[in-house]
């Protein structure tokens, strides 16, 4: 399910499932995807997962969104928490 | 099934009676930080001042990493852009007023940074052709497709124009289907007994 929220300059786009949920902010100005929350569902996090790499298809979904609205200007970012910052980078490749 | 909620904020259309709430300091409890950051991106508030230092690091990332771009790079974004609004145009139930052969073939040329004469050239056209295309003054014939495919080196495959092109055909059929039907009565003299 896709719900696309507009507010103001800000836009807010949803994926929600009953396994997985991402919410973007789109930076029109800067050519920028901003993810701003990102969670799978409880069986799939963890040591007992169900599945692996459902967070990875949704950063790439992201991505694929940012690509098709801003092209080889396309960017996707986060605000890690202190603690996951290098997880990040090691798990997804991205950049500091 | 349960869904987790960051600070509770979050409402799942449908799913609410399974979402309950967990806080960052309690994840950390219960799973290591790389788990979280296989499962979560928390939403992150930051002051003022954090704010502008974080935006001022990123803008200067970006700027980096994007000057460090090849072209070959850039085009590869560029393609791979047109591409998936291609696709997701392709996809969509109903014909799109804002999308059409002649905006792809636009967007393509533009994306490509080529003059319209040196591309016309390029694809064995002339140029006053390619511009009745791009501004819908006439369909594209059945070679646009494959001479296309052959230009973007296989990147955007011919059937992708000619369902695009079948779109747009569609499109000028919904729009001109009741004087249509209204002139080709006429010809049917013969009808079926029942209608579904």
């Amino acid at each position: 399910m896709v719900q696309k929220n507009f507010t103001n300059s800000v836009k807010f786009r949803k994926l929600a499932d009953g396994h997985r949920l991402v919410s973007i902010i789109d930076f029109p100005k800067e050519f920028r995807l901003e993810m701003h929350l990102l969670c799978v569902s409880h069986e799939n996090m963890g040591k007992g997962k169900r599945f692996e790499g459902i967070a990875g298809c949704l950063i790439a979904f992201v991505a694929g969104i940012a690509i098709e609205k801003y092209f080889d200007q396309a960017c996707i970012s986060l605000l890690p928490k202190t603690e996951l910052r290098s997880h990040y980078k090691n798990k997804y490749g991205m950049l500091d | 099934l349960r869904i987790p909620t960051i600070f509770g904020r979050f409402e799942i259309t449908g799913h609410s009676k399974y979402v309950f709430v967990m806080s960052y300091k309690k994840l950390l409890k219960e799973f290591t930080p790389e788990e979280l950051a296989e499962s979560f991106i928390f939403p992150v508030r930051l002051s003022a001042k954090q704010k502008k230092i974080a935006d001022q690091q990123l803008a200067e990332a970006i700027k980096k990493s994007r000057e460090e771009m090849t072209d070959a790079e850039r085009l590869t974004g560029s393609l791979m852009g047109l591409k998936f609004r291609m696709q997701d145009y392709i996809k969509a139930d109903k014909p799109d007023e804002e999308y059409s052969f002649g905006y792809f073939l636009k967007l393509y040329i533009a994306l490509l940074e080529r003059k319209r004469r040196k591309f016309a050239a390029e694809i064995g056209i002339d140029e006053t052709l390619l511009s009745q295309f791009i501004n819908r003054h006439r369909l594209p014939p059945d070679y646009m497709p494959i001479r296309l495919e052959l230009h973007s080196n296989k990147s955007i495959p011919a059937e992708y124009w000619l369902k695009i092109i079948e779109k747009d055909r569609e499109r000028e059929m919904l729009s001109n289907k009741a004087a249509m039907i209204k002139k080709e009565k006429r010809f049917v003299t013969g009808r079926i007994s029942v209608s579904l």
